[in-house]
């Protein structure tokens, strides 16, 4: 789920070698390089900013802090990371990458040009994942200008394939976000009180993963009291008796994304409540019900739905999506092309009601699909959580 | 949609009167100004300060006609409710696809003549490609309007920078509370950013480091804090789109009398450089002064890469006076900017050592925002 990016990464920045080692990233260059060799690429450029990161993170476990960075991965001999920052960073950034070469530079033309010499290589043929979608045309521009005798072509949606199913170290460091972060939600229902301005048990909750060692923290609430706004930022509104409190939380830990949400409601729900949620759990059930190793069509039950206003609801927060390097990556639950469920995917399922015609309730749990069905990564929390006023 | 003008705040009828004038100069039918998702400290998001709201999600944007029809693009529509609540536009529209949404919106505005991208750039490659080819090429960039309007914070944000000074205060008020040895460095920076998020801080550009010896401040680590160890902390909070900087050092235990010693000379920079900042003068002696400090301490090597180079700078979102001080800074420095000076240094004795406050200029000087004394602290565990 999309949120409010912020300015900096500012969480526990470091490389726990134990939980994700060397090998991890040699095995991963490994596939990289058979793909690069597949499309004859001599050279492949992965660019990833301090909001997505995914793609460089995966071949390089490299997270920026506010702006960029790019991995250059040639075929034979070392990759080399150029990161746009002062250069008194670099001692720092490569304490987060097991890339030796960590170039620091103002323009990303510079350092790639100077890893090119380095190597004496002349591309004929270069591969982009997630550069021309996400560099600014300021610094693309010095880089086309660098590249403007190779033949470019886009390698994202390649690098995208091989990020689908989790390795076992991914798995366990996604199991471990999101203890952290149910931790951290388990906040909201110890301290969340009538009259709180919702900024005050956000930051209780976000200081509970801050403490744990995320790297990033994430928080959007949406209220029944106001159904024609959706899921936000926390604003300084106190916090009502009665109300539905819909709060969706994401945390990053060792680059690794978690997202859970939940319903509270300070004192005793209304019928209307009530019923609202109880739709969002059967919703939810059937949802987790159609995903399946090997289905491709897990929006198709969405067709049964009666009311447009719930389906278009769901379709707009989106049933859900794959977690990991990114909050939200491949598959896409319910669109067009999201390709077929395997054993090894992470998935986060959502149903979010929130509106005028659809009710207020939200249900976000992360599963990991295996060949007899779901594990969930989190405890399930299905029903309205009440908290007392 | 046309505007009734009186329900436009007055100081967006001031950017618009502006905007008017500057599309006729400079011979545009239309200005788009555009924000990613991946916002920055260092910059004005240009749709922040035209529409007074930072949508989530990848693209926003709102297309200024040279009428004054203003129309924000925005990429999730669960967005939209938190949008409308908060803008003075009236036409919001969910762009899945942002270019061909443009193209739409030109289309239906009846833009005939050029269209000026006000943050092209921080917009992504393929975007910009994607717009040159739906407005056949009719795209021009146009950031420098911005540069030149959105110099100055103006009164009606003192409040808010004032707030956010105070949040800062108590950023670091927590360190200094709450530094114990055997703390990792993630668990304090944890107490700094609950000190300020709990009293309404919307962003932080915060980093915390504690070590015998740091090369640059950065977001925390792992380390444990030890007896001695030197905390390094830049806190920089935001509010309402402001934000305000502080930067201070403070050690675990007794400061030894080499470490006091270097200090001073951060104490006597930073004393030297705030009295360059007086209306007429240009920044750049703001960062000269400072390097002939350190210089005259023996340490002229140190204020050049990979040690330093940027002595202060402008903070975002809504208004950046300069973006870097460096020595060749040639822009005269007028009453009503905000900026950040700090003469951080790294010296080899002692590791990289912090100090820096945000001011905002008046006729007589700066006005330092934050109160927290511009000292080297100690904390006794």
């Amino acid at each position: 789920m999309e949120t409010l990016h912020t300015v900096l990464n500012r969480g526990c920045s470091i490389w726990d070698r134990e939980r994700v080692s060397e090998d991890e990233f040699r095995g991963r260059l490994g596939h990289v390089r058979r793909g690069m060799k597949e499309r004859d690429v001599d050279l492949l450029l992965v660019y990833g900013d301090s909001r997505r990161f995914g793609q460089l993170a995966f071949v390089s476990h490299f997270m920026p802090k506010n702006r960029g960075a790019l991995a250059v991965i040639p075929r034979q001999g070392e990759p080399a990371l150029v990161v746009q920052e002062p250069s008194r960073n670099n001692p720092f950034s490569k304490t987060l990458t097991w890339i030796n070469e960590v170039r620091s530079v103002g323009q990303f033309a510079q350092g790639l040009g100077d890893a090119l010499k380095a190597r004496e290589l002349k591309p004929k043929r270069v591969g982009l994942v997630s550069v021309q979608e996400q560099l600014n045309i300021r610094e693309w521009n010095g880089l086309a200008k660098l590249l403007d005798s190779a033949e470019l072509c886009d390698l994202s949606d390649f690098l995208a394939s091989l990020r689908l199913v989790k390795s076992p170290a991914e798995q366990n460091l996604l199991k471990e976000t999101n203890r952290i972060l149910e931790q951290a939600l388990a906040r909201f229902e110890k301290e969340a009180r009538v009259g709180q301005k919702e900024y005050e048990v956000m930051a209780l909750v976000e200081r509970e993963a801050r403490r744990q060692g995320v790297e990033d923290f994430r928080f959007l609430i949406a209220r029944s009291s106001e159904p024609e706004v959706g899921l936000r930022p926390a604003a300084p509104f106190p916090i009502r008796k009665g109300e539905a409190l819909l709060v969706a939380v994401a945390a990053s830990y060792q680059r690794y994304w978690a997202e859970l949400g939940r319903t509270f409601c300070l004192g005793s729900p209304s019928q209307e409540l009530v019923r609202s949620h109880n739709l969002a759990k059967s919703l939810f059930r059937k949802l987790v019900d159609s995903i399946k190793v090997g289905s491709s069509d897990t929006g198709k039950w969405l067709l049964e739905i009666p009311s447009p206003a719930v389906k278009m609801c769901l379709e707009t927060y989106g049933l859900g999506n794959g977690v990991g390097l990114e909050l939200d990556e491949a598959p896409f639950l319910g669109r067009e092309g999201a390709g077929k469920i395997q054993p090894g995917m992470v998935l986060t399922l959502r149903v979010c009601l929130a509106g005028k015609e659809c009710g207020s309730a939200l249900i976000s749990q992360p599963f990991l699909v295996q060949h007899d069905g779901l594990q969930p990564l989190a405890t399930p929390v299905e029903e309205l959580v009440l908290v007392e006023s | 949609m046309a505007h009734n003008q009186s329900q436009i705040p007055a100081p967006v009828q001031a950017k618009l009167r502006f905007l008017q004038e500057a599309m006729k100069r400079d011979g545009l039918s239309a200005l788009l100004f555009y924000s990613t998702g991946q916002l920055s400290m260092l910059e004005v998001n240009p749709v922040l300060w035209l529409s007074g709201v930072l949508p989530m999600g990848p693209n926003a944007g709102v297309l200024l006609t040279d009428s004054c029809d203003a129309t924000m693009l925005i990429s999730l529509p669960w967005d939209q409710g938190r949008v409308r609540r908060q803008t003075w536009i009236h036409e919001v529209r969910v762009a899945e696809r942002f270019a061909d949404a443009v193209q739409d919106l030109v289309q239906q505005k009846s833009v005939q003549g050029k269209v000026g991208i006000v943050g092209w750039a921080f917009m992504p490659a393929a975007l910009y490609q994607s717009l040159q080819r739906v407005l056949d090429g009719r795209v021009e960039v146009a950031d420098p309007i911005l540069n030149t309007l959105a110099r100055f914070p103006g009164q009606e944000s003192l409040p808010a920078l004032q707030r956010a000074a105070e949040l800062a205060d108590s950023g670091f008020s927590a360190i200094l509370q709450k530094a114990k040895i055997g703390m990792p460095e993630y668990e304090l920076a944890a107490e700094v950013e609950y000190a300020m998020r709990s009293q309404g801080a919307e962003d932080n550009f915060g980093m915390v480091t504690a070590s015998d010896h740091s090369h640059c401040t950065h977001p925390p680590a792992d380390r444990r804090i030890q007896p001695g160890d030197i905390i390094i902390a830049e806190i920089t909070p935001a509010i309402e789109g402001h934000f305000v900087q502080l930067c201070r050092t403070a050690v675990m235990g007794p400061a030894s009398p080499l470490l006091r010693e270097k200090f001073t000379i951060l104490e006597e920079a930073m004393e030297k450089s705030l009295a360059q900042v007086r209306v007429g003068k240009k920044a750049g002696a703001i960062s000269r002064v400072m390097n002939e400090v350190f210089t005259a301490h023996g340490y002229e090597k140190y204020c050049r890469p990979p040690y330093m180079r940027v002595r202060g700078h402008g903070l975002g979102f809504l208004s950046l006076p300069f973006s870097e001080i460096v020595d060749e800074n040639e822009a005269v420095i007028e009453e009503g900017m905000c900026f950040v000076v700090h003469p951080n240094q790294y010296l080899p004795e002692t590791g990289y050592l912090m100090l820096g406050d945000t001011v905002l200029v008046e006729a007589n000087g700066p006005r330092r925002l934050t109160r927290t004394p511009l000292k080297l602290f100690t904390i006794e565990d």
